[in-house]
């Protein structure tokens, strides 16, 4: 991405927005259907491509533009698509073809879908996505890691005679990530030379593919349809981990790692058998239950050398890490669900649902190096599951629907484990715990005419032992939402809360959301301009306890408590404008801006010095904010030359800005110009 | 026994009987091509419609073309166009217009739960998000683009999509139905059971990230206990966040303090969740800020029980 000068850039906004302009957020493309239609052979057919070229123009932290938005340089192909139809669904092999594919090329979001058809005989359908991201963690000291990765996510669907009493089943998925990186690692052990307080500085080579094959049957008959699908998901990694260079932790009394090496080959796989049953045709008694068994399975080697000089021993000191891991999980899920409509008000529901997962691993750890340290690890973790929910709903009258719902779920977690080295081992015995949901849920649906349709729900939930302090105890969520149309306008509203207390001696647990907003959106019957805008707000609060670990160096700190505040609006704005047959103009304004918890600086009053940029300590009380402000302007031009043939043009502005710190901040000048050809 | 053969009898007759199917208003059938002659505008895309091979089959009427759906129109070819001799599906309940579509839809086991899906119960139908007549470039007959038929509803969740961080669903990268089905999802094996979201589960029965994070699946030898007993959501926002790999907070250790408090209500064994220890994790030392910088396998390893490699 090259830097352009501020007059530039001025002059490009300016003649993008003098021009008039199109539609949609400039990162998608042109929003055209062709309507140039063909009829060779009997088939209808329409087909356009749009390609032009797009532009990054960036300023200020790079690496956080290429983790938010990542658009560059250079030529695309920003959509193409074509259809071929058979009104009379009777082609050959052919009935319906459609294509259609998304910043092919060189985008960094891509996606192509293909959906062919023969009625009657088979049906494929494929998806392609990439998604080309720089991944960087937060920059803290001593603590970097980033990737180039690129995912490519391929799905295929193929079913044979479709609509038939019969059908077959044939699919094929494929994902990978790929992409060289780099990440720093904490020393895991304090050996010699291996102190904890060194790092070890990896460039890597990310390498991971999961393919996953299916076949299975959807079979009809007396009233019931029956799906069975059995599959096999193939996993694969083998991320290098090779030695960046000039490791040293830099630090006083560390002695500096010389070089270090790892490879951790991970491969396994996972078959998937699923069975489902249920009604065909909708009766007063409806059955439907599901079945699916996994086996998933992963071999682990790890092998890692890393070298350090020893001042103790005045020598260098080699550690080599020889780990041999497999773990395997089996995983039942059995499910079975009534609906029973007695009559046309009602309709009830009971589903009971068991999931049984029961996790093994073991791995044998041999490391050598001044000293020699081999032992086994074993791990048992069970998780099972049993569920209950049974639903109603009731409409007394036309525009009144009520909604109830009672749920129950029983989940045991079971751990075990065991550790044996050469002259001794011990073993944890099998710990079982059990935590209990009971929640109660209700709404109304009010829709007194076709303009207006208003909904109201709540639920009411009560765990007795759940996993963590922030997890779902005594909660309760209520929410809302409006919505009303007439005559090209519609309007939205929606609000939400939601309170977790998760009470506990001196580690005390609570949250609060509330969300709301609202949404308008005005087309006028005549399509000549539309205007959508939108307000939502969310505010977090959360305390928890936590124990002070600033306390330098103490071996039994203080309880605190940690305070999050979020205060977070979002605002979008948008207006498409089409003066003449020729000439569309969008434009368009996002907005999200967090005020944190309304300090205007990092400091308190009282001086004190926060470490981090979000983060502020004041006595036993910890404070966690992140003011920021994200806004994206955008405008776009379509102009139509003829028939066939549009020129459009786009601009986005993306602006990142943190109020505490300034080092992530960004601000960048995205765009494009493109043809649009209909043929 | 006679007793007991009876009550067998009337309840297989009731079980058997149609619920809230839409019932014919007409006993006669007209044909496509009258419905065509009076709505030339419908007439214009429908042929582009996959739903126009059922005018384009030969089936008896009852499944064939507009009647299939509308039922017979007689009465109402008969009464110059008369509105209450015909099914409307705007007029009808969304229960209804539910019932209409898995006459022919209800081959596809994704829409299992369709009944007691959280739309179903809240009064959204087929025709909420589809459209039957028009053409549409969007697989399966969305009647706009599917992130746009979501945010029609969910405006939070578009609010979501906005913020700096978050899945590429407004690039196209990803879809909504990647991780959810509309259309109901089972009972899901991880969290507390209940708060579906219509969530769409991984490989059948996996947690629905998974699906696309494959890494994260394992199993491991080593499981944190978080992912696969309370879910990704213990510790991310997934739709989108105002921090950097959608963490549900600012700065990673404070995320991570906040169940490692040691406090011996939690944990998988009742003796707390573990807090770090004290004489070591100097948090005035930036270096131990983040903890994933040593913890660097958070999500599970097969080497070490710290996840630290």
């Amino acid at each position: 991405m090259t830097k352009r000068p501020m007059v530039e850039r001025l002059g490009l906004f300016a003649l993008v927005l003098a021009g008039v302009c199109g539609a949609q957020p400039v990162v998608t493309p042109t929003p055209q259907r062709p309507d140039q239609i063909r009829t060779p052979g009997g088939y209808l057919v329409s087909s356009s491509v749009e390609a032009g070229y797009r532009f990054a123009d960036v300023a200020g932290n790079r690496d956080v533009y290429r983790s938010a938005v990542n658009y560059g340089n250079g030529m695309r192909v920003f959509e193409a698509q074509m259809r071929v139809f058979r009104e009379d669904g009777r082609g050959a092999l052919l009935d319906e073809l459609q294509f259609r594919s998304v910043g092919a090329t060189s985008d960094p979001y891509q996606f192509s879908t293909v959906k062919a058809e023969k009625f009657g005989l088979y049906r494929y359908d494929m998806r392609l996505s990439v998604n080309r991201y720089w991944n960087q963690l937060p920059a803290l000291w001593a603590g970097e890691r980033g990737v180039q990765a690129e995912r490519l996510w391929q799905t295929h669907d193929l079913t044979l005679r479709p609509g038939s009493r019969a059908e077959i089943l044939l699919g094929y998925d494929r994902n990978s990530q790929t992409g060289p990186g780099f990440m720093t690692e904490g020393i895991p052990d304090t050996v010699g030379a291996f102190d904890r307080a060194n790092f070890l500085r990896f460039r890597t080579d990310l390498r991971r593919r999961n393919n996953n094959y299916r076949a299975g049957v959807n079979l009809r008959a007396a009233g019931l349809a029956l799906t069975a699908i059995q599959s096999l998901d193939n996993y694969k990694e083998d991320t290098l981990y090779a030695d960046a260079g000039g490791i040293g932790g830099g630090l006083q009394n560390v002695q500096a790692v010389t070089s270090a090496e790892r490879h951790e080959p991970i491969h396994g796989n996972t078959p998937v058998t699923t069975l489902a049953l249920r009604s065909e045709k909708e009766r007063r008694i409806n059955v439907q239950g599901r079945f699916v068994y996994s086996h998933g399975a992963r071999n682990a080697a790890l092998r890692e050398d890393v070298a350090a000089f020893d001042p103790t021993r005045n020598l260098s000191t080699l550690r080599q890490t020889f780990i041999v891991g497999d773990a395997s999980r089996a995983q039942t899920t059995g499910e079975g669900t009534v609906t029973l409509l007695p009559s046309v008000r009602w309709t009830v529901t009971n589903t009971t649902a068991l999931n049984s997962t029961r996790i093994r691993g073991g791995a044998s750890f041999l490391e050598i190096s001044a000293f020699r340290n081999q032992y086994v690890d074993l791990n048992d973790l069970d998780i099972r599951h049993v569920t209950n929910a049974t639903e109603a709903n009731f409409r007394p009258v036309q525009a009144v629907s009520l909604y109830a719902a009672y749920r129950y779920s029983d989940r045991r977690i079971g751990t075990r484990g065991a550790l044996e080295f050469p002259e001794f081992s011990f073993e944890e015995e099998l710990r079982q715990v059990d935590n209990h949901v009971h929640a109660g849920a209700g709404g109304v649906r009010w829709t007194p005419g076709k303009r207006l349709r208003a909904s109201f729900d709540f639920e009411v939930g009560r765990a007795d032992r759940p996993l963590a302090p922030t997890s779902s105890r005594n909660y309760h969520n209520e929410s809302g939402r409006l919505q009303w149309r007439r005559e090209g306008w519609t309007v939205t509203g929606f609000f939400g809360r939601r309170i977790n207390n998760n009470p506990s001696v001196l580690t005390a647990y609570s949250s609060q959301s509330r969300r709301g907003g609202f949404h308008a959106s005005f087309a006028p019957p005549e399509g000549r301009w539309t205007l959508d805008g939108g307000y939502s707000w969310t505010h977090l609060d959360t305390a928890a306890g936590v124990f002070n670990l600033f306390e330098s160096q103490q071996e039994n700190p203080s309880p605190a408590r940690a305070y999050y505040t979020s205060n977070l609006h979002t605002a979008n704005l948008a207006g498409r404008f089409k003066p003449s047959d020729r000439v569309t103009l969008y434009l368009g304004y996002s907005l999200a801006k967090d005020t944190g918890d309304g300090r205007p600086s990092l400091s308190f009053d009282n001086g004190v010095t926060p470490t981090y940029p979000s983060f502020a300590v004041d006595g036993s009380s910890f404070f966690v904010s992140f003011p920021l402000t994200w806004q994206s302007p955008q405008a776009r031009l379509t102009l139509r030359l003829n028939e066939q043939l549009e020129w459009n043009a786009g601009w986005q502005y993306y602006g990142y800005g943190e109020r505490f710190s300034g080092l992530q901040n960004y601000h960048a000048h995205t765009g494009y110009s493109s043809f649009r050809w209909t043929f | 026994m006679v007793r007991l053969l009876i009550l067998s009898a009337g309840l297989w007759l009731f079980a058997t009987q149609g619920g809230a199917q839409v019932q014919p208003l007409g006993q006669s059938y007209s044909g496509s091509e009258a419905c065509r002659a009076c709505h030339p505008d419908v007439w214009r895309t429908f042929p582009r419609n996959p739903h126009f091979q059922s005018v384009a089959r030969e089936a008896p009427p009852e499944v064939n073309g507009c009647e299939g759906c509308h039922g017979p129109g007689g009465l109402h070819v008969a009464g110059a166009g008369d509105k209450t001799k015909i099914v409307r599906f705007p007029e009808l309940r969304p229960a209804a217009v539910l019932e209409t579509c898995l006459g022919c839809h209800s081959d596809d086991f994704g829409k299992m739960q369709i009944r007691r899906s959280a739309h179903s119960t809240g009064e959204v139908s087929c025709i909420s998000c589809h459209t039957i007549h028009g053409e549409s470039e969007v697989s399966p007959l969305l009647a706009k683009e599917e992130r746009e038929t979501c945010y029609g509803c969910h405006l939070e969740v578009r609010a979501q999509f906005e913020l700096p961080f978050k899945h590429r669903v407004n690039e196209g990268a990803v879809r909504c139905s990647d991780c959810h089905n509309p259309h109901g999802s089972p009972t899901a094996t991880w969290g507390d059971a209940h708060s579906s979201r219509l969530v769409r589960p991984a490989f059948g029965n996996d947690i629905a990230c998974t699906r696309c994070h494959t890494d994260k699946r394992g199993p491991f030898v080593h499981e944190h206990p978080p992912v696969r007993v309370d879910g990704c959501s213990s510790c991310h926002s997934v739709h989108g966040s105002t921090n950097p790999r959608l963490l549900a907070r600012p700065a990673a250790f404070s995320l991570c303090l906040e169940c490692h408090n040691g406090a011996t209500d939690f944990g998988t064994r009742l003796e707390g969740v573990p807090n770090p220890s004290p004489g070591f994790h100097n948090l005035a030392d930036p270096r131990f800020q983040n903890c994933v910088v040593c913890h660097s396998r958070i999500h599970g390893s097969n080497s070490d029980a710290l996840f630290r490699r």
